[in-house]
């Protein structure tokens, strides 16, 4: 009787409650560092999901990304950064954001902080499926953050809409196979940027329905002109980069009494298994990243 | 079935050195066919015939593999040829951490190309970057050719004066490249560096570092012009650039003017198109990083009515904008050109102002901005608000 009470537990019995797993593992998150950020998460970025960046071109999408690995790498941890767009010339923006902290506080190892951010450099889809295969095959990883900037076009090129386009819905599937994969296996949270296309007024997040079941949470990111997020009345014809309404910095808007060169952005929870869907922060870009 | 028939006969190789049970590992994740580099067809006929990861193709001969799966003998090669590929490749053969890469930017020797107006230049960060794509767009007839047309002799001014000392390649869509004002500007391009030349050379200087100017011809001979007709050429040309900057390794820029022309009209099938401009963005990025050029693309701007007021947005859509990592816009403010900086990877994104005049593109002195005119001699005023 002892020794049929010391056996494990075995077939549905080996199935963990709910309960079980609560205690066992609680949820982790990973603070991004942006006190705006975090309190929008609630925390910060769940550990072991995928959290997806939308917007429309030139939001400060990639200006997060940069801020959050940043942040990383100056608390000694290493990050993940794999970039579609620019490659090897996000190394000057690191540099950059990495020289404005420094400056700030107290006396920061920068070599040290520059050689914790991996930057891959891909063009293509194949070699950024390749580096995530890798990261999963291999038992443990070094990294406590993986960036993916950006999704949208490195699939884009591959996307062929023909009557339901089986042969891009997989690749895509793929890739949102992989991402979670790879977060769920090494328990880290994964941020993957992807674009909106649509027109002036609206849009919708690329890559269609196969792709949005892949994120967990998923951000809207949205630049605030003039302290309105709606565009004010323009004395003659006037830029609009994709949803940007105008880019001229007046002076007097709400990023006054912030460094200059700083521009705020909304962002907006749009899915998340936690939060309430809708809830939105303002968070302030600038020389130093997040601030 | 088919598959486990070839597994059981004799002979076969045993597994590679990859395969989880060699390695004591616990189930490695298995990576399906989907994401090998393949056609979709060949992707398409190896899952119906029963290979559905990577790992059913390990140890397959190419015999083997077109037996199975019905697969014509070149189509197996390339399955095969793709894994063999795919399975060499270690964790991320471009990975640098940010530290090698960004020590790789300061020490490479490649200066930007330089603009000619100094507040440019600035908001640029020196000029032009080099492996860098940049985009260039706006309204009609505010200088975009002009600034093209200036950078490609720019590109020529050699080391020893500050600038890259290389070629260019101009790929012409809309034909508005004019040769008269490219030998205009290269004229005048070849006098300012002549008088820099002979001002060094009366200061004692040796002749390495006060080389000859080139001369005029010189200039326009170190520009290869492409036309292309229409979007079959236009993309034929694209690809093409591989070779031509193989076959000609001192070209340091490569200028697509304009790349919206063959393709606004084409409002049919917007999906096909967005596929298209975002695969030739990918492809100009590319080449840019690989080479280490410059890749300016002119871009149109479309006016969009939102609230009653019109703004300008950069044409061919979303899916060309997004991949592209840095953008100059070129706009009318009253009488002066601008040049704004809208999107870029490293630069705060500033105003300068420049003109265009008989050498080429200037600084302009505050406000002195040139006024156009129209065709019937009235003057043009700035673009106004249109309802």
């Amino acid at each position: 009787a002892a020794a049929a009470a010391a056996a494990p537990p075995r077939g549905l019995d080996a199935l963990p409650t709910a309960l079980d797993v609560l205690r066992a593992s609680p949820d982790r998150v990973y603070m991004t560092g942006s006190a705006a950020l975090d309190e929008l998460l609630n925390g910060g970025l769940s550990c072991g999901a995928v959290t997806e960046l939308v917007g429309r071109p030139s939001q400060g999408k990639t200006q997060v990304c940069l801020s959050c690995a940043v942040t990383a790498a100056l608390d000694g941890r290493r990050v993940l950064y794999i970039d579609g767009v620019a490659g090897a010339g996000r190394a000057e923006r690191i540099a950059q954001m990495m020289a404005e902290r420094g400056g700030a506080s107290q006396q920061v190892d920068i070599l040290t902080a520059m050689g914790n951010v991996d930057l891959l450099a891909v063009h293509d889809v194949w070699a950024a499926l390749d580096a995530l295969q890798s990261l999963l095959a291999t038992p443990s990883v070094p990294y406590r953050l993986v960036i993916l900037d950006s999704v949208n076009v490195l699939l884009q090129p591959l996307l062929q809409y023909r009557g339901g386009g089986t042969n891009g819905q997989q690749l895509i599937a793929e890739v949102a196979n992989l991402l979670r994969a790879v977060a769920a296996r090494h328990q880290l949270p994964v941020v993957v940027t992807n674009g909106v296309a649509g027109n002036l007024v609206g849009g919708e997040p690329q890559l269609g329905t196969t792709w949005q079941h892949c994120a967990d949470a998923r951000l809207y990111l949205r630049r605030v002109m003039n302290g309105e997020a709606r565009r004010s009345a323009a004395g003659d014809a006037r830029f609009v980069d994709g949803d940007n309404f105008g880019l001229s910095q007046a002076p007097g808007s709400p990023t006054a009494g912030q460094p200059a060169n700083t521009f705020a952005v909304e962002m907006q929870v749009v899915k998340h298994p936690k939060l309430p869907v809708g809830s939105f922060s303002r968070v302030f870009i600038g020389p130093a990243g997040l601030v | 079935a088919r598959r486990k028939q070839a597994l059981a006969r004799p002979g076969r190789r045993l597994p590679g050195p990859r395969c989880p049970a060699a390695q004591g590992l616990a189930m490695e994740a298995s990576r399906s066919i989907a994401s090998l580099p393949l056609a979709p067809s060949v992707a398409e006929t190896l899952v119906r015939a029963g290979f559905r990861f990577v790992d059913d193709l390990r140890g397959l001969r190419v015999a083997e593999l077109s037996q199975e799966s019905g697969l014509s003998h070149a189509d197996a090669l390339k399955a095969i040829d793709a894994l063999s590929e795919a399975s060499s490749a270690p964790a991320g053969p471009g990975k640098a951490t940010a530290l090698q890469a960004y020590e790789r930017l300061r020490t490479s020797t490649s200066r930007p190309i330089i603009t000619f107006c100094r507040g440019l230049d600035v908001v640029l960060g020196g000029g032009v970057p080099l492996g860098q794509l940049t985009e260039i767009c706006g309204p009609p007839g505010v200088g975009k050719t002009q600034l093209a047309i200036q950078l490609v002799l720019d590109v020529q001014i050699p080391q020893a004066y500050g600038g890259v000392g290389g070629r260019a390649v101009y790929v012409d869509t809309e034909g508005s490249f004019m040769p008269e004002r490219a030998a205009e500007l290269a004229a005048s391009l070849s006098q300012h560096v002549g008088k820099i030349a002979a001002n060094r050379r009366a200061a004692g200087a040796s002749a390495a570092e006060a080389p000859q100017a080139p001369a005029r011809d010189e200039l326009l001979e170190g520009v290869a012009v492409y036309r292309a007709k229409d979007q079959a050429e236009q993309l034929a040309v694209v690809r093409a650039l591989k070779a031509h900057l193989a076959r000609d390794p001192a070209v340091r820029l490569v200028v697509l003017d304009s790349v919206a022309f063959h393709f606004r009209a084409d409002l049919a099938d917007t999906t096909t198109r967005a596929r298209v401009l975002a695969a030739m963005a990918q492809t100009l990025t590319a080449l840019a990083h690989e080479h280490g050029v410059a890749v300016v693309t002119i871009n149109q701007v479309t006016t969009k009515m939102d609230r009653g007021e019109s703004c300008m947005v950069p044409a061919l859509g979303d899916g060309w904008s997004h991949g592209v990592a840095s953008r100059v816009l070129l706009y009318w403010e009253g009488n002066t050109r601008c040049a704004r900086l809208v999107k870029s990877a490293t630069r705060p994104l500033e105003v300068a102002r420049f003109r265009v005049c008989g050498e080429g593109i200037r600084d302009d002195a505050m406000g002195s901005g040139m006024k156009r005119s129209r065709p019937d001699g009235s003057p043009e005023g700035p673009p106004g608000r249109q309802r």
